[in-house]
């Protein structure tokens, strides 16, 4: 009888030794993350850095170390090729930029970037659709004493874009940003038909979180009407979940952003752009 | 005198036999019976166990009740989670995992009827009331030919048929739900049985979760509303001596709202199943002959609200299923042969989604139409003494679009050679027409199953084991050591974004590859005396291999666990009291980390690892119960779940936040985990 009460407490202390496991980083490998973009009448645009490891937080001075500003960007239409100079611009994240100049986005041209970097080459292929105009787009508010309220847009579809609307509000903010649930296929859409829908302001997360999707009235709010190719649309869908959905517990998010960035991550990508100022009165 | 010892103290008994038996309609009276080659658990005793022989284990009746359990409540899947091959499924997760395959991989049966369920939402309640329930088989190895349609192992639940003396009621009152089951002899011929369950947790369960998880805030479970109700019922009766009918009906509705307001997320979950059959046995030339018609159905519904955008979802599948077997002897055989046929009408997902003004095409969603057939012929001989070979011959048709068909050999061999020592070898050819799909990974109960087609492919798999049986000390001792290896083609991984909803079919984001599993199982339980239980212990491996994910290399499946060990044991003092300890450890889910972060359009984004290449922490688990009987089938039951408040996250995810105030961008680990220590305490009531 005695010897069994001698096992069951060895057992219970055994068990009551177990410690929670902390959670176990996976091996780190750096990737060359790039964002580029080349929009019908405006040079290419593009930001590289590393990939960070997830073991440790990152200071300014650390976070600088990852951004990459030796490399050689060009960009080539097929008929000319050039190479993107350095600049700095703190309204990006990161904030060292390789811009282009003299070789301009048009329509139905296909665009290749070649990165070079740190015995690398990083490549990517887009091209720039033809742009839809809005036909209209206005603020509206629920009621008169409403200080906040929705932007409509109305145009007619076509039958195979991917479109995109991107805002900024002028003086607050320094992107444009997608707008939540602002990239969707005409597919999705009847075709030929004229569409109105309300647009959501985008999520967010840096340097402050925001999640509304409402504007303030009495803002000045630039509109990017936009044009993709398919692998401009699936990125900025699934850039979207990977923001929204992390922490679904129905739907989780725990894929990579689809890229189409051959040798590393991210996405290059051509877009067919109008531009329209709103005012939120 | 030992019998009324096992009986007073409510003991678990295992054995070992040589040869499997076959289950009659009328259950046995024995409770919990394991063999290497099936499982079967069964609620309540009236008997004692009895013809103990090696190769068949067997659990006293009344010993589920005696074991720890989540808040009170008996349940038999749990407690199959605590022998070898079954593996350890972690908190709040209802799906059951065997032998390395996928959870859609078993046939669940309910009086062989096959049953669509996602289970109860965090794993707090048993699948079914144990109470209408006559006996609960597991076919692990060897599986009989009648049986078809799934990859992996079969659960067939049978509730009660056995005509009552006298009515009674009994059932359990526990802190977040009841249970009530009334049996009726109608008159000498007829008698029914009538359950019903019903929870009440929102009552209480907030200030549970308040009291533990929500104590941390990054923790907190906030939002959160979740019932069900489900109701058994069950008629049968003689005709005449030769004849019999019975009547089953089940329903059973679930109701779950979330809400997340970080992620502008709500929403809430509906899932239902409802079945009713009728089954008439008779005999022909004085061979048992049975036939039975069913219809058994499923439907969930999805609604969520993600910030402006809209989901409805609905997923539905009902069977119409007809049902026969003839068994008969020749030459010394012991044949048994049938048809079966099941029209299944699916819908495996239709959506609505508004975006505010914004209107999406609706696609094609009306139902779709599969015929499923099988014809079978299986035979038990003995060969000689010692050496038995029981071998099935199993035929399926399937029809959507196109048609379908496999032949399924079956084979077991055994050889006993002598009254404590026996071997088996056994060989299944399984095919799968009806896949299951489970976009969540984190156990929200949103399954879904999609017919085999054009599209969709059938899946199929082999299995060979081997085990060896031995038992000690006139049976108080038994050891069982087997070793089995799988192999699984046209296995799925599934993928679902919330976004991705929009503009693709599932079909779109589903993923084909094959995956094998092998592993060794032992098992090593002491039968009488105060102090009985078990010690189960697994290492396996189970792996899938996908050309679309990992570059095309072997990663390991979600459940793949390397070690997966159980320690049941029950001291029984006196007819009165007794105590009872759980110990389960497991190694821990593979599941998908991410590596990396970037910036994309100023918003920190991450680069995930390989496909399953991380680790979640080592599951670790002790329950403690405590019964006091101040009559038979009459106590209050104590039970302390997790008594050490070990943190077993359910899923764990990291993000990447900036801090204002120090300027640092550092990664946050979440550790999403529902319950710690969870007392309880229930009453069980007979009379």
């Amino acid at each position: 009888m005695k010897r069994y009460f001698y096992i069951l407490g060895i057992t219970l202390l055994l068990v009551s030794c177990a410690e929670e496991n902390a959670v176990q980083f996976i091996e780190y490998t750096p990737k060359v993350a790039v964002e580029g973009w080349i929009e019908n009448g405006f040079p290419a645009v593009v930001l590289l850095s590393r990939t960070a490891p997830f073991d440790h937080p990152l200071d300014t001075t650390a976070l600088m170390k990852q951004i990459i500003t030796s490399a050689k960007v060009s960009v080539s239409d097929g008929e000319q090729t050039e190479i993107l100079t350095l600049g700095v611009n703190y309204d990006y994240m990161p904030p060292y930029i390789y811009y282009g100049q003299t070789l301009r986005g048009e329509t139905g041209k296909t665009y290749t970037l070649k990165i070079e970097y740190n015995n690398q080459v990083i490549s990517a292929e887009t091209y720039i659709p033809e742009p839809v105009p809005l036909d209209s787009c206005w603020f509206v508010k629920t009621s008169p004493s409403d200080t906040t309220g929705y932007i409509h847009v109305r145009w007619k579809n076509t039958s195979d874009a991917y479109y995109q609307i991107a805002t900024k509000v002028a003086q607050k903010e320094t992107v444009y940003t997608p707008c939540l649930y602002g990239n969707f296929s005409a597919a999705q859409l009847t075709v030929d038909a004229i569409v109105e829908i309300q647009i959501n302001k985008g999520p967010m997360l840096f340097p402050k979180i925001q999640f509304n999707t409402y504007f303030s009235a009495g803002e000045t709010v630039y509109l990017k009407f936009r044009t993709q190719p398919k692998a401009g649309y699936d990125f900025w869908t699934s850039w979207q979940n990977e923001i929204l959905n992390a922490q679904n517990p129905i739907f989780p998010a725990h894929t990579n952003l689809i890229s189409n960035i051959q040798g590393g991550t991210g996405l290059w990508c051509g877009y067919g752009t109008y531009t329209y100022q709103i005012e939120t009165q | 005198m030992k019998i009324k010892s096992i009986l007073a103290s409510s003991i678990l008994l295992f054995s070992l036999a040589a040869h499997s038996a076959e289950l009659p309609d009328s259950p046995p009276d024995s409770i919990l019976y394991i063999s290497g080659q099936e499982i079967i658990v069964t609620p309540l005793q009236k008997k004692p166990v009895t013809g103990l022989s090696v190769g068949k284990i067997t659990l006293d009746p009344a010993a589920a009740l005696h074991l720890p359990a989540l808040l009170g409540n008996t349940d038999l899947l749990k407690l199959l989670e605590l022998t070898p091959g079954i593996q350890n499924s972690g908190d709040a997760n209802t799906h059951l995992y065997i032998r390395g395959g996928d959870p859609g991989h078993h046939l669940l049966l309910y009086n062989e009827i096959p049953f669509y369920t996602s289970g109860h939402l965090l794993g707090f309640f048993p699948l079914f009331n144990a109470d209408h329930l006559a006996v609960l088989e597991l076919h692990k190895t060897g599986v009989p030919a009648r049986y078809g349609g799934r990859l992996g192992s079969v659960i067939d639940v049978r509730t009660k048929n056995r005509l009552p003396e006298k009515t009674s009621v009994q059932g359990n009152v526990g802190l977040l739900s009841s249970q009530a089951t009334l049996q009726l002899p109608l008159n000498e011929k007829f008698a029914l049985f009538l359950s019903g369950r019903k929870t009440y947790l929102n009552l209480l369960m907030q200030p549970v979760l308040n009291a533990t998880v929500n104590k941390n805030a990054k923790n907190r479970v906030d939002g959160l509303d979740y019932s069900f109700y489900d109701v058994n019922f069950t008629l049968t009766g003689d005709l005449s001596e030769k004849d019999r009918v019975t009547v089953d009906a089940f329903f059973g509705q679930d109701h779950f709202d979330i809400s997340e307001e970080d992620l502008l997320l709500n929403g809430n979950l509906r899932w239902q199943n409802y079945l009713l059959s009728a089954k008439w046995d008779s005999r022909i030339r004085n061979n048992p002959w049975s036939q039975r018609v069913y219809v058994s159905a499923y439907r969930n519904t999805l609604f969520t609200h993600q910030a402006e955008m809209t989901l409805d979802r609905l997923s539905e599948l009902q069977d119409i299923g007809y049902q026969n077997s003839y068994r008969f002897s020749l030459w010394n055989n012991q044949l048994e042969t049938g048809l079966q046929y099941i029209f299944h009408t699916l819908r495996p997902q239709v959506y609505s989604i508004r975006n505010v003004a914004m209107d999406y095409q609706p696609a094609d969603f009306s139902p779709e139409q599969a015929h499923e057939a099988a014809v079978y012929l299986s035979s038990t001989q003995n060969i000689t003494d010692q050496w038995k070979v029981d071998w099935g011959l199993r035929y399926n048709g399937f029809f959507q679009e196109q048609f379908m068909q496999s032949l399924e050999p079956r084979l077991l061999l055994q050889y006993r050679l002598n009254e404590t020592t026996s071997f088996r070898a056994a060989y299944n050819r399984q095919n799968q027409y009806l896949n299951s799909l489970s976009p969540s990974s984190v156990g929200i109960p949103m399954d879904f199953w999609v017919a085999a087609s054009r599209q969709i492919r059938p899946q199929s798999g082999n299995e060979f084991s081997a085990g060896y049986f031995q038992s000690f000390n006139k049976e108080n001792f038994e050891l069982s050591a087997e070793i089995f290896y799988k192999t699984m083609n046209h296995v799925n991984e599934y993928f679902q974004t919330f976004a991705g909803s929009l503009d693709e079919s599932y079909e779109d984001q589903l993923l084909y590859g094959s995956g094998h599993a092998y592993g060794l199982e032992l098992l090593f339980k002491r039968n009488y005396g105060r102090w009985t239980g078990w010690l189960s212990y697994t290492l396996a491996r189970s792996e899938r291999t996908f050309e679309e994910i990992n570059q095309g290399k072997t990663f390991p499946a979600r459940f793949d666990r390397r070690h997966d060990l159980s320690l049941v044991s029950v001291y029984t003092f006196n007819p009165h009291w007794d105590i009872s300890l759980v110990y389960v450890y497991a190694t821990g889910n593979a599941y998908t980390l991410p590596s990396s972060w970037y910036f994309i359009n100023h918003t920190p984004v991450k680069e995930y690892g390989d496909y399953n290449s991380a680790r979640m922490p080592d599951y670790n688990r002790m329950d403690l119960s405590v019964n006091y009987w101040y009559k038979k089938n009459n106590g209050i039951n104590f039970s302390v779940y997790n008594v050490w408040m070990i943190n077993n996250p359910v899923y764990i995810f990291m993000n990447v936040e900036h801090n204002e105030n120090t300027g640092l961008i550092q990664v946050n680990i979440k550790q999403k985990k529902l319950y710690t220590l969870t007392p309880s305490v229930s009453w069980r009531f007979q009379f």
